[in-house]
This record gives structure tokens, sequence and C-alpha cells, in this order.
């Protein structure tokens, strides 16, 4: 993990475990120093499916809301294999990544991914070297229950 | 000392050490040698880019601006004019005017009108028509620049006395050019800025010249910018359908002047320059493709995911109430298609000269380029600068335009101020005017550029 994170969930950079009814998940961690600066990690998991999942975007101009439905994750910069993943970089995202980079890929029939947000003190290269090594160091758990 | 630290950076290069290496120049033409037009620069090679007609700016720019030295008195000013006369004559001998050899434009400020030759400004300065018209009073065709909505409240509004603009794609030219005026000339001129930059070197499909200045530079979102882009925010900008003909935004062509009793700055212009931070980071993490490219051309455009150049056919530009349904419709307007519609020739146009200018024709010249400046690369005044050390990506703004007005009726449409009086409802820098959420203006000023005969302190002849 970059530092300082250090992966605990219930640690002291853990930024919330949330589980939604189509089991899909998000693990982030989070360190923050006022005013801008940020190392933000996210770890994504959606069972059972592989498509990019849909986000809501929302926008209010001049007193008029707009929603339009648009993939959460765009923008791909191409494919890497790092270990035995197959990895696609999409450099823009929606929601909690929204200024993230994020590496996606497919296994067993879901689909996971993690994201870092660009943000001071990391630059776009830096960030793009922490998730190449924590991806490549990523180890699978199977679920107990 | 300040005019010692100004001659040492003109020729300085500091981060553009690697411009001088990283830049070849393209294969020129030969060109048409002295305009009329000093504003002008021939010869500039067009090329096809994904299938659309794309003109090749030159590599190396430097803008230097100055206050004058000189005593507002006539032999003092009738000698600076020999001098810089002479200087510009010796550079003339020594450059074809063209990118190939040194494009060399002289622009003088507002200030320098009023405080070294204001009765004959008073009579001779071009009178804008239009603006006249529709504020019913007289205008000039140079006026104050102002701060437009999506400026910052502190943008800076300069009063410098002249501005150089230099191009070239050999960047020794334009040093040679620099130095041969504010250098050998600093007892006449105190310089106030040096500003630098670049544009294009991607075409033949090695890395642009922005691109690698902006990595070698390590400005934030560099490695995100696109391998061979004209800019920094990925789009060519110099298709040569968006880009006005020769000559069409000079004082006299579209009639939008009254050139006054001597017809004295017939072939000139106005050329307004402003410096602009651009938040790379924002447009490529936050904005994707496609939305890059509605928020540049219009809501309606669609582009194959990679494509720089889009076309900007004359026929299909946009107009008023195609930008107000864009509004309603997407709650979004279009960075180009805005501007049209006070950018392009609303109906066809017969020039002084008889030339026909068709309806879709686009007016402004334009002469921006990239840079890595933080705002400037020299300044006199770092702290009212608010210079920084650190490099930043931005664009040098330059474009000529017939008048003042006919710049900030551009500018003012860019913030959804549009020509027929609208005005849509948008926050300054909202998302959804495009660009806008993504600059960051720092200082604007405007000048009016002779034509080259009276390039070098202008009206002063006529003094008595």
């Amino acid at each position: 993990m970059p530092s300082p994170l250090d992966g605990k969930i219930g640690g002291d950079w853990d930024n919330g475990v949330s589980v939604d009814p189509d089991r899909s998940y998000l693990v982030s961690f989070l360190w923050h120093e006022p005013p801008s600066q940020d190392v933000h990690v996210n770890f994504r998991g959606y069972p059972g499916r592989t498509a990019v999942p849909r986000c809501i975007d929302v926008r209010t101009i001049a007193g008029r809301t707009r929603r339009r439905s648009i993939p959460c994750f765009s923008d791909p910069r191409g494919a890497r294999r790092l270990g035995k993943l197959l990895v696609t970089v999409y450099t823009v995202n929606r929601d909690a990544d929204q200024w993230h980079v994020l590496y996606a890929w497919r296994e067993r029939g879901s689909l996971y991914a993690v994201s870092e947000h660009v943000a001071k003190p990391l630059t776009y290269r830096r960030v793009v070297e922490n998730l190449d090594r924590l991806v490549e160091g990523l180890v699978r758990i199977d679920p107990r229950t | 000392m300040a005019g010692g630290a100004a001659a040492a950076a003109l020729g300085a290069t500091g981060v553009y050490k690697l411009v001088e290496h990283l830049g070849r120049a393209p294969r020129r033409l030969p060109t048409a040698d002295r305009a009329p037009e000093q504003h002008l620069l021939h010869g500039l090679r067009v090329i096809e880019d994904e299938g659309v007609e794309v003109i090749v700016p030159p590599l190396h720019h430097q803008l230097v601006t100055a206050k004058l030295r000189v005593e507002p008195r006539r032999p003092d000013l009738r000698g600076a004019q020999h001098a810089l006369e002479e200087a510009l004559l010796r550079l003339d001998e020594e450059f074809e005017s063209s990118a190939r050899g040194l494009g060399l434009t002289v622009a003088w400020g507002l200030s320098y009108f009023e405080r070294y030759v204001p009765g004959q400004a008073a009579r001779h300065l071009p009178v804008d028509l239009r603006a006249s018209s529709t504020r019913e009073r007289p205008v000039r065709a140079l006026i104050d620049a102002i701060r437009f909505p999506s400026d910052p409240e502190d943008v800076l509004l300069e009063d410098n006395d002249l501005a150089v603009l230099l191009r070239s794609d050999e960047p020794e030219h334009v040093t040679e050019g620099a130095q041969a005026i504010f250098g050998e000339l600093d007892a006449l001129f105190e310089t106030t800025s040096i500003r630098k930059g670049f544009a294009a070197g991607g075409y033949d499909g090695g890395r642009s010249l922005p691109k690698q200045m902006a990595v070698a530079a390590g400005v934030p979102g560099a490695d995100l910018i696109p391998e061979t882009a004209e800019l920094f925010l990925g789009f060519t900008s110099t298709q040569k359908d968006g880009l006005g003909p020769l000559g069409i935004a000079n004082f006299e062509t579209l009639g939008l002047v009254d050139l006054g009793p001597r017809n004295y700055f017939r072939a000139g212009t106005s050329m307004h320059v402003s410096h602009i931070l651009e938040n790379l980071e924002a447009w490529y993490l936050d904005f994707d493709f496609a939305e890059r490219v509605t928020t540049t051309f219009s809501p309606e455009r669609r582009a194959r995911e990679g494509t720089q150049t889009v076309p900007q056919k004359p026929g299909a530009v946009a107009d008023s109430g195609g930008v107000v349904r864009d509004f309603h419709r997407f709650g979004a307007i279009g960075h180009s298609a805005s501007i049209q519609t006070t950018s392009r020739l609303q109906r066809d146009v017969v020039a002084a000269d008889g030339k026909v200018y068709r309806k879709g024709t686009a007016i402004p010249q334009r002469a921006d380029f990239n840079t890595l400046d933080n705002p400037f690369f020299w300044s006199a005044r770092p702290e009212r600068d608010r210079q920084q050390a650190e490099p930043a990506a931005g664009v040098h703004f330059v474009v000529f335009n017939p008048t003042s007005d006919d710049f900030h009726r551009n500018r003012l449409a860019m913030d959804g101020v549009l020509p027929d009086g609208t005005r849509l409802p948008f926050e300054p820098r909202a998302r959804g005017q495009g660009l806008n959420s993504v600059l960051q203006t720092t200082h604007r000023q405007n000048f009016l550029v002779p034509p080259r005969r009276a390039r070098s302190f202008p009206l002063v002849e006529l003094l008595t």
C-alpha cells in the first residue's frame, strides 16, 4: 500500500467498507492532510458480473437538475499484464473513484478494481507506479462464508 | 538592475533548454516577403491531418512587453522611432518574414497612445463603428482589456506600452530578434515581462513539442497528454477552416472601423494577449474523451476515440439559436460553438478590396502557443505578476481581431454572453461552460498592431 496507508480494515486509515444489495463492495483507505493532500485507495469487487458498472451523473445548471447514466470507469488507456492479472487502465472514473486512476480486471466471472486518487502529494506517474506495485502484490483470499 | 536581468533573460533558456533539441524545424515553403501587414506570417505549411487541412504553426514563440523610458518630447521620440526602425530593418535584412526566418510583430498599448501621442491618437486611431453604434458613443478600435465573467477576480489587466511577438521554427532567430530590440535598445525600453513557449511538432508522427516539454518539466497531467497533440489540451486548433484567412483581421477588411482622415492604420489590426493556466489533470482525469470533444466543440459533436483533429467547416458553424438550444437541452455549451456565434461571418461579406468572404468564414487570426511559464518566463514585477519558479502548463493566448471589441465579443460568447444579447445563466467556470472550468486567466491586455510602415513609435512623425 502507498505510504502511509496500511490496508488494515478497522485500522487508522480505514475509510469504510460498504456492500450493496447486488453484493458489489467497496473497501476504502484514506490519509488526509488539510487543506488538500490525500492518499486514497479504493478496492472494488463485482461478484458474478464482468460488465463495467453504470453511475448516475447529476448536474444542476441554472436551477435544473439533469441525471444521466454513464460508465463508472471510462477513458481506457490500454491493457497491461501485472503478475497473472491482465488489467485495463481507466483514467476517468466516477463516484468514489473520481480523479482516481483505476485498474480493473476480470477473473472467474467477476470484475475487480483498484484505484488511487491523483492528488497532492502524488502525481499521475507516481499513482501509476503505486498501482503497479499494489496490483502485483495482491493475494487472492477466498470467502469463508 | 532589472534591465540587466531582463537582458540576460532574453537569451536564457531555463525550462526551455530542451526545446532547442526537441523541436525539429518542419519543411517550409518559400515566402512572399514584406507584406504591408506585420501581423501576418506567410509561407506556413498546410498539411492534412486525420483528413482535415491543418496549418503548421511556428515551433518557437516569444512575447516581450515593455514600458518606454523615453520622455514624451518630440526630439526624444523621433530619435527613438529612428533607432527602433533601424533595429527592425537590420532584422528584416537578416531574416525573411516567415516561420523559417522570423515573424516579428510590434504592437502598442493604449498607454503609449495616451501618454506620448495623445493629439495624434485622437485624430488617427481607428474608430470601431459597430461598438460605437452599440454604445451610442465613439469607441476606438483599441480599448482597455476587461475582466470577463469567467475570469478570476484577481486577473491582472496590464498597461504595457508595447509588446513584441517573435515567432520562428528556429529558437536562435527568436533570441536574436529579442536581443536586437530589447537588449540593444534598453535605453528606450524597460522590459516588463518575457513570455516564451512552443506549439506543434507532432504532425510527422513523433512526439509533439508540447507533450515532450510538459513531460520533461514534470507538470501535473503531462503523462496524460496524447503523444502527438498540437497543444496540451489534446486537440488541434489550427484547422485551416478555423483560422481567419490572411488579411481578414485587418482594420479595413470587414468595414468594422473608420480609419480616419489619412487611413494611417490601414493594414493594421488589434491584438489581444492573455496568459491562461491550464489544469491538465482536471481535463484528463475528470472529462472523458467524449466529454472533452463535446465541451471543446459542441454538445452534439461526436468523434472517434483518440481523434485530435476535428473538422471546423465554415458550412457547419453554430449560431446563437443553436447554442441556446444546446444550453436548454444539455445544460452545456461547446467552446467552439459558442465562440463561433461571433467569430464566424454570419453572412457573406464583400471586403474593401472587393474580395468576397463567405458566411461561416473565421475572423480571428490566432497566434497562441503553449507555455510552461508561471505566469511568465521573467517578470520585472514578480510580486505583482505572482511569478512562480515551478513550471505550469498554460497558454499565452495571442490573437488578432479587427478591433478589441471584436475580441471581447468572442470572449463573452465563450462565457455564454451571446451577440443577440442572450445571457446563459452559468456560474463562473461552471462545468457546462466547457473549457472554462479548467482554465484560469492571470493577465490580459489589448494592443494595436500598426502596419509595417508605421510599426516604430506610430504617429510620432506627425508630432509638431
